[in-house]
C-alpha cells in the first residue's frame, strides 16, 4: 500500500514539476506599457510610429506574442534577445525563448512548436542557411511571418523570409584587413583565428579579408592566401580551444609572424593567453566590440576589433516585426551596423553598448541608439558566395 | 500437465482488471494521459490537430532509434554510437545527391553504411570480451570524425530533391509517422510471437543459459546490431527527408533519447526485459516533453530539469513496481 501511495506521490510531483516550470518560464505578460521604442520617434514616421505604438500598447491586452527561437547559448545571441525582449515587454509583448543547442532538427521543432503555439512572429537566429530556409518555408506555410537575425536563410532555398537582419561579416572582415594594411605591408606573416567551420561567418571573415587585403596589397586573394598566411585554424568561437590552436601556431611558425587576425573576443582572450608566455607584443586585430576589448584597444592590449553589437541587430529585428504586426511597409534585408575600433577611436559614440543591455535599452528610450529601419538600406537577400572557401578552412595548419 | 501449462492457466485466471492494473505501460499511459491534459489546460494551443501531428512528426525519428535500442539493450547490449551513424548516413546521402547521384543509390548506401557500421560494432562485441559502452562510444566519435571529413564541416542542402517523407500525405499526417507506426507494428509482433523475439529474451537475460540451449549467441548478437543499423538508416533517411540538409550535427544527442525512451518503456539495461509498446510510450514521453514546455513557455533551460526529473520519476515508479509485484 505504501509503494502505491509513492507511486501516486512521484505522479503528482512529476506534474507539480511541470506546473513550477511553467511559472519559471520565459515568458512575460507585461500588462503596462508606458512608450515606444525610443528611437522610432525620432525618425521621420514618428509620428506615424507613435500613433502605431499606441495602438500596440492598446493591442496588449490580446497579447502580441512573439516566439525567439536561438541557435544557442552564445553571449552574442543571449544578448540581442535581451535587447528584444525589453523593447518587446516595453511595447506590450510577450516573448517566449527557446534554444536549439546548434542543432538543425531542434530548430525545426521549435519554430513547429512556436507556431503550434499560436504565436504572432518567430524571430529565428539559424543553426545554419539551409536549416533557416526549410524553417521559413514551414512558418510561411503556417502564416506566421519569420524573422531572421545574424544569419541569413538559404536565398535559393523553398522559405522566404519576412524579414533578417544579418551580421556584416563579409565587410567586417575587409574592414580589418584595411586597417592591417595601413600597419603592415605585403610581406607580412599573417595567423588567422577563425571562427566555427561551416556556418559561414568565418568563412565569409576570410574572405572579405582575403579579398581586401588582395586590393591593397595588390595581388588575388589567392595569392595573400598562400604567401602571407602562415597558419589558420577554427577555434571554434571559443577562448579554450583558441587558446590550444594559438599555441600550435607559435610552435609551427617558431614565433616568426607579424599579426593575428582572430575573429571574435572570446578567442582573442585564449590568443592573448598564448602568446603572454613568449614576452612578446604581437598586433592582434579581432571583430565584436564588447566594452572590455575596446578599453583593450584604448590601452594599445589589442591594435583593432570591429564593433558589431547584438543590441542594434535584435532592435533593428524588433523595428521590423513591429512594421510587419503594424501592416507597413519597411526594408526586410538588412544589415548589423559596423564601426572600426582603433586607439584614435575608441571613444566614439558611435560604438554602442554590447553587454550591458540595461544602458542600451535606457539609450533606445532616450533616442540615442541611431536605429531607425526606415533610413537603413536593403543589403540583398545573399552574402557573397563563400562556398569556395571551404577548401581553405585549416588549410594552413599541418 | 506441464509446469509451463499450469502457470499460462493461472495468469489467465487474473481478471482483466489486475491484469492491466500489474501492465508496466498501464502506469505509463496514464501518467501521459494526465500530463496531456494538464497541458491542454494550461496552453489550450497544445490539443490542436496541428500540435498533434508535430508532435508525431518530431518523435519518429528517436522512436524508430528508440526501436533499435530496445533490441540491443534486450540482447544485453547498448549502442551510443546510432546518433552520430544516422549522422554520418545522412551526410553521405545529402554528399551523393548534391552531388548528381540519385535519391535510390543515396538510400542503397545510407543502408549500406549503417549494417556494415553495425555489423562491425557487433562484431567485435561478440567475438571479445570488450563492452559494449566502450565499444560504441569509440565509434560514436569515430563516425563524427567520419561526418565531419564527409562534409568538410559544412552542410549540403538538398532542397526538394528527397522530401518524400513528409510531402506525402494521407489523412492530412506525413508519410514519415505511418513508417513509424508500421515499424513499431512489425516489431511488436517480432518481440511477442516469434522465436526471434524469444530467443532475444533468452540471450539477454542469461546467455550461458542460452547457450546451452542451443543458441549461437555470438552469432545472435551480431545479427542484432545488424538489425538495428537497418533501423539507423531508415532513421537517417527519414531524417534527411525532413531537413533535407546534410549536417554533421544532425543526429546529435539522438542515442540519448533513443535510449531515454527505451528505458521510460521498461527496458533494463541489464538486459532481458523490455517491450515495444513501453517504448512507444517513452518515446512519446520523450517527444512530448519538449514540445508541451515550448507551447507552454517553459525556458529552455528549465525544460533540461522537466525533462530530467520526468525520467528519472518514470523510471523510479517501474523499478518500485517490479519490486512490489
Amino acid at each position: 500500500m505504501k509503494r502505491k501511495l509513492l507511486i501516486l506521490l512521484l505522479m503528482v510531483v512529476t506534474l507539480a514539476l511541470v506546473v513550477a516550470g511553467c511559472g519559471g518560464g520565459e515568458t512575460e505578460d507585461t500588462s503596462s506599457s508606458n512608450g515606444t521604442d525610443g528611437s522610432e520617434s525620432s525618425t521621420n514616421e514618428g509620428g506615424t510610429d507613435s500613433e502605431a505604438t499606441t495602438e500596440d500598447s492598446g493591442e496588449s491586452d490580446d497579447s502580441t506574442e512573439v516566439g525567439y527561437v536561438l541557435a544557442g547559448s552564445d553571449i552574442f545571441y543571449q544578448k540581442g534577445f535581451e535587447v528584444f525582449q525589453g523593447l518587446a515587454e516595453e511595447n506590450g509583448w510577450e516573448v517566449t525563448k527557446t534554444t536549439s543547442d546548434y542543432d538543425p532538427k531542434n530548430e525545426i521543432n521549435n519554430v513547429q512548436d512556436m507556431i503550434a503555439k499560436g504565436v504572432d512572429a518567430i524571430v529565428l537566429t539559424t543553426v545554419n542557411s539551409s536549416t533557416g530556409s526549410k524553417a521559413a518555408a514551414i512558418a510561411n506555410e503556417a502564416g506566421v511571418p519569420i524573422f531572421f537575425v545574424t544569419a541569413l536563410p538559404d536565398p535559393n532555398g523553398e522559405g522566404v523570409p519576412d524579414g533578417s537582419v544579418s551580421g556584416p561579416w563579409y565587410e567586417s572582415g575587409a574592414g580589418i584587413a584595411e586597417l592591417a594594411a595601413a600597419e603592415h605591408g605585403p610581406d607580412s606573416k599573417i595567423i588567422l583565428i577563425e571562427g566555427a567551420y561551416g556556418q559561414g561567418i568565418g568563412e565569409l571573415h576570410r574572405l572579405g579579408f582575403l579579398e581586401q587585403l588582395a586590393e591593397e596589397w595588390d595581388k588575388t586573394p589567392e595569392q595573400v592566401f598562400e604567401e602571407n598566411v602562415v597558419f589558420n585554424q577554427t577555434g571554434g568561437w571559443m577562448t579554450d580551444e583558441a587558446n590550444t590552436v594559438m599555441q600550435d601556431a607559435i610552435t609551427k611558425t617558431g614565433g616568426d609572424f607579424d599579426f593575428v587576425f582572430v575573429m571574435n573576443e572570446a578567442m582573442k582572450d585564449g590568443v592573448l593567453k598564448a602568446i603572454q608566455p613568449t614576452g612578446k607584443d604581437y598586433p592582434i586585430y579581432t571583430i565584436n566590440g564588447q566594452e572590455g576589448t575596446v578599453k583593450q584597444v584604448a590601452d594599445g592590449v589589442i591594435e583593432a576589433t570591429y564593433s558589431i553589437p547584438p543590441t542594434t541587430e535584435a532592435q533593428i529585428a524588433f523595428q521590423q516585426v513591429k512594421a510587419n504586426l503594424a501592416g507597413e511597409d519597411y526594408p526586410v534585408f538588412l544589415k548589423n551596423v559596423a564601426v572600426p575600433v582603433t586607439e584614435e577611436t575608441a571613444d566614439s559614440p558611435d560604438i554602442r553598448p554590447w553587454l550591458e543591455t540595461e544602458k542600451y535599452l535606457e539609450m533606445a528610450k532616450n533616442n540615442e541608439t541611431g536605429i531607425d529601419i526606415s533610413t537603413m538600406e536593403e543589403a540583398g537577400a545573399s552574402d557573397p558566395d563563400w562556398s569556395g572557401q571551404l577548401d581553405l578552412n585549416g588549410a594552413k595548419s599541418n | 500437465m506441464s509446469e509451463l501449462q499450469v502457470n499460462k492457466a493461472e495468469i489467465n485466471k487474473i481478471p482483466i482488471g489486475k491484469k492491466i492494473l500489474k501492465n508496466d505501460n498501464t502506469y505509463l499511459l496514464t501518467g501521459l494521459i494526465l500530463y496531456i491534459v494538464v497541458i491542454s489546460m494550461i496552453a489550450p494551443n497544445f490539443a490542436t490537430q496541428y500540435n498533434f501531428s508535430v508532435v508525431l512528426q518530431q518523435l519518429v525519428v528517436p522512436a524508430i532509434l528508440a526501436v533499435g535500442m530496445c533490441l540491443v539493450m534486450v540482447s544485453g547490449g547498448i549502442d551510443l554510437s546510432v546518433g552520430n551513424l544516422l549522422s554520418l548516413a545522412a551526410c553521405f546521402m545529402a554528399f551523393v545527391i548534391y552531388n548528381g547521384g540519385s535519391v535510390f543509390v543515396a538510400i542503397l548506401s545510407a543502408i549500406v553504411i549503417c549494417v556494415a557500421g553495425n555489423l562491425f560494432v557487433g562484431f567485435i562485441i561478440s567475438r571479445t570480451d570488450l563492452e559494449p559502452f566502450i565499444v560504441t562510444l569509440g565509434m560514436m566519435i569515430a563516425y563524427k570524425g567520419l561526418a565531419l571529413i564527409t562534409t568538410n564541416g559544412a552542410e549540403f542542402p538538398i532542397m526538394g530533391e528527397m522530401g518524400f517523407a513528409t510531402s506525402i500525405r494521407f489523412f492530412n499526417f506525413p508519410l514519415m509517422i505511418f513508417i513509424m507506426i508500421a515499424v513499431y507494428i512489425l516489431f511488436w509482433f517480432i518481440f511477442r510471437y516469434s522465436r526471434f523475439g524469444r530467443r532475444l529474451y533468452a540471450v539477454g537475460d542469461n546467455p550461458e543459459a542460452a547457450f546451452l540451449a542451443g543458441i549461437n549467441v555470438k552469432n545472435f548478437k551480431l545479427l542484432v546490431y545488424g538489425i538495428n543499423g537497418l533501423l539507423v538508416a531508415l532513421a537517417s533517411i527519414i531524417m534527411l527527408s525532413r531537413n533535407e540538409v546534410g549536417n554533421p550535427y544532425l543526429g546529435t544527442g539522438l542515442e540519448l533519447d533513443a535510449i531515454a525512451a527505451a528505458v521510460v518503456g521498461g527496458t533494463a539495461l541489464s538486459g532481458g526485459k523490455g517491450n515495444i509498446i513501453g517504448t512507444f510510450l517513452g518515446a512519446v514521453w520523450i517527444g512530448i516533453i519538449s514540445n508541451s514546455l515550448n507551447v507552454v513557455g517553459v525556458s529552455a533551460f528549465v525544460q533540461y530539469i522537466v525533462t530530467g526529473g520526468i525520467i528519472i520519476a518514470a523510471v523510479l515508479v517501474n523499478s518500485l513496481r517490479s519490486k512490489n509485484a
